[in-house]
């Protein structure tokens, strides 16, 4: 089977992507689940990437299109997607212009309930899949402590200031890790009791930072702009993700 | 690094809820050693004017721009600040929110805002600025705390504060002309708004004239300008009230307008008060209420919004029942003639005297329970 993947989220060869935004190959948590969850793809399934700047693929070469980011589509490249048809596996908000593409959409991949209510004008049939997560090096089972944790890009949207005035009415000591290596903030989710993101001004379809946090055991400290995985506790959350890859194919390839 | 300060709301000295805060907050993080300006939205034009805080220390306050509400020169007092200090600046404003329109505010690094909230639910315009990124709000009352978190938006809570020259303090019955057998009635409301009057003024003066026709000896003092272009022309209101003349008396008009009225003499006015008349349609603090309770005087107000987690026990709550607020998309509070008129007759019937329980209500916003918070909060929002 040929895959259009039609996305903007694609590493740029650059390592400094800006303020607030990561050092490395992957400007944020996107590029990088884009990334993990074309590389997850099953045997017999070639992915082609596509950025929008480049323009569209020719859709009679391919068996399926997926669109995995719209913020970069021309109006042009929308009304040609309608009439493709594409699967839609996007991880932020997205503006209600684009509600015919998401009524014309084979099918809607939302990586939250969350998400998918955030978007009142989306059609109510969709599929859940958040990101794949590999959860092997997530510490489990480490005795915890009396500390919470806020770990996200500093960018005012991710929390930082709500994190503090949390811990603050608490009297709980909080500690700020931004820019951090993920094993430094892995070790750190091992540990502590909270995990604590409190976005703010922006709806977060579903951090991948919350999931590990959970799997890692703490507890979690979030507000109604934070989308969750559909399960609970560490054990179930960490199944969910690890098999979000494979229900999310099964969704290509037999859809 | 500590962030500068930037006060946005009205000028130190004027003689407003707004300025009274600003210049406690300004001499108090100037003391404790924060570089702080002020950027007035009322009281300076023209031209940075410096104020010399309590400490000594002068600092500058910013001129208003053209807008109505500064809206024009407020991102770029904060940018000069910030460029004069050499620090981030976090802008603090002290004023409603739902005028915060200029759109470059979202560029600033920090903003917390002390936001008034006298309705409910809060409303959207509010609820969308406290829900800014770059936005903490500060609810200056428990009630507009708990909008704020019905709504899903964290906030701090820091109440207005009273200072320690509110204290009973004799001589007010001659400052306000009433010789010791009267029943004094004291409002302290600024005239300002006429659709709708948030003061409730008709409300009150009818109160006021239903009250004063049985009692003759009741008085009232209503301290504020009578007749004011942004408010309502309160002698035709007394008259058509049916206020018999001569038994409520407003303050020298020329005084009042030149701020002459300090604290001290406030204080006085407070104390002779045998009761403070304080219904609105809505209050996002009412420190006039605060005031007058550290001196002694019991109040009446609106059982709605910050006012019944303001007054003591002793004092009076009155009913009403909500009424729409087209403008601001949210309820006001319409409070009832008859209970206010209950109200009073019940504080004319009470033992008068100074109230400790007022004294010990109003004791829990003495401005050293709070102001430290302020240091604490501004060093987090950076």
């Amino acid at each position: 089977m040929k895959v259009a993947w039609v996305t903007h989220q694609l590493p740029d060869g650059s390592t400094d992507h800006g303020p607030g935004l990561l050092k490395g190959l992957y400007a944020g948590g996107a590029e990088m689940s884009t990334a993990e969850m074309i590389a997850a793809a099953p045997e017999g399934v070639e992915v082609v990437t596509f950025r929008p700047e480049a323009g569209l693929p020719n859709a009679e070469v391919f068996d399926r299109v997926v669109v995995g980011a719209t913020e970069r589509l021309t109006g042009e490249q929308v009304q040609r997607l309608i009439e493709i048809r594409p699967i839609l596996w996007v991880r932020s908000i997205q503006h209600s212009a684009l509600a015919p593409l998401f009524h014309a959409a084979r099918t809607v991949v939302w990586p939250s309930h969350g998400c998918a209510a955030w978007h009142k004008w989306a059609p109510d049939g969709y599929k859940i899949c958040p990101a794949p997560l590999d959860t092997t090096l997530i510490p489990r089972d480490t005795p915890k402590e009396d500390f919470a944790l806020w770990a996200a890009r500093n960018h005012p949207q991710k929390g930082r200031v709500n994190a503090r005035l949390w811990a603050w009415e608490r009297d709980i000591p909080l500690v700020e890790l931004t820019d951090a290596p993920r094993e430094t903030v892995l070790e750190h989710m091992g540990r502590a009791r909270w995990f604590v993101h409190l976005p703010k001004g922006v709806f977060d379809p579903c951090p991948r930072s919350v999931i590990e946090a959970e799997i890692a055991g703490c507890e979690i400290v979030t507000n109604n702009l934070v989308g969750r995985v559909p399960v609970d506790g560490p054990e179930a959350v960490a199944a969910f993700v690890e098999g979000s890859a494979e229900r999310f194919w099964k969704v290509v390839c037999d859809d | 690094m500590r962030p500068a300060i930037q006060i946005w709301s009205n000028f130190p000295l004027a003689p407003t809820g707004y300025g009274q805060q600003t210049r406690v907050l300004a001499d108090w993080l100037t003391a404790e050693g924060f570089e702080v300006s002020i950027s007035s939205n009322y009281g300076v034009q023209a031209a940075v004017q410096p104020y010399a805080t309590a400490s000594g220390k002068v600092i500058p306050q910013y001129p208003m721009g053209y807008d109505g509400y500064s809206q024009d020169v407020i991102v770029s007092h904060a940018n000069h600040w910030a460029e004069q200090t050499g620090r981030p600046t976090v802008l603090l404003t002290l004023f409603d929110t739902w005028v915060l329109k200029n759109d470059r505010l979202a560029e600033l690094p920090a903003i917390v805002s002390w936001v008034p909230i006298d309705h409910t639910p809060i409303p959207p315009a509010v609820a969308r600025w406290c829900g800014q990124p770059n936005v903490t709000p500060v609810a200056m009352a428990e009630f507009g705390k708990k909008q704020l978190d019905n709504a899903g938006i964290q906030s701090v809570f820091i109440p207005h504060t009273v200072s320690e020259e509110f204290s009973r303090r004799p001589g007010g019955g001659e400052l306000m002309g009433f010789s010791d057998d009267q029943f004094v009635v004291m409002m302290n409301a600024a005239n300002k708004g006429s659709t709708p009057t948030r003061k409730a003024w008709s409300e009150n003066f009818l109160a006021l004239s239903m009250f004063m026709a049985k009692h003759e000896d009741v008085v009232a003092y209503i301290h504020t300008e009578a007749r004011c272009p942004a408010g309502i022309d309160l002698t035709m209101l007394a008259k058509a009230a049916g206020i018999p003349k001569g038994r409520l008396v407003f303050p020298d008009q020329y005084a009042y307008r030149i701020g002459m009225f300090s604290n001290e003499m406030l204080a006085k006015m407070y104390s002779r008060a045998n009761v403070m008349l304080a219904v609105s349609l809505g209050e996002g603090f009412g420190i006039p209420t605060v005031e007058a309770q550290a001196c002694g005087c019991r109040v009446i107000g609106a059982n709605a919004t910050a006012t019944p987690e303001l007054v003591s026990k002793d004092s009076w709550l009155v009913d009403g029942q909500p009424e729409w607020d087209p403008a601001q998309l949210s309820f006001w509070f319409r409070p009832h003639i008859h209970p206010m008129v209950n109200a009073l007759e019940e504080a004319y019937q009470a033992k008068r005297g100074q109230s400790p329980q007022a004294i010990s209500k109003a004791e829990q916003y003495r401005e050293k329970h709070w102001l430290p918070k302020w240091g604490e909060l501004l060093e987090k929002v950076l």
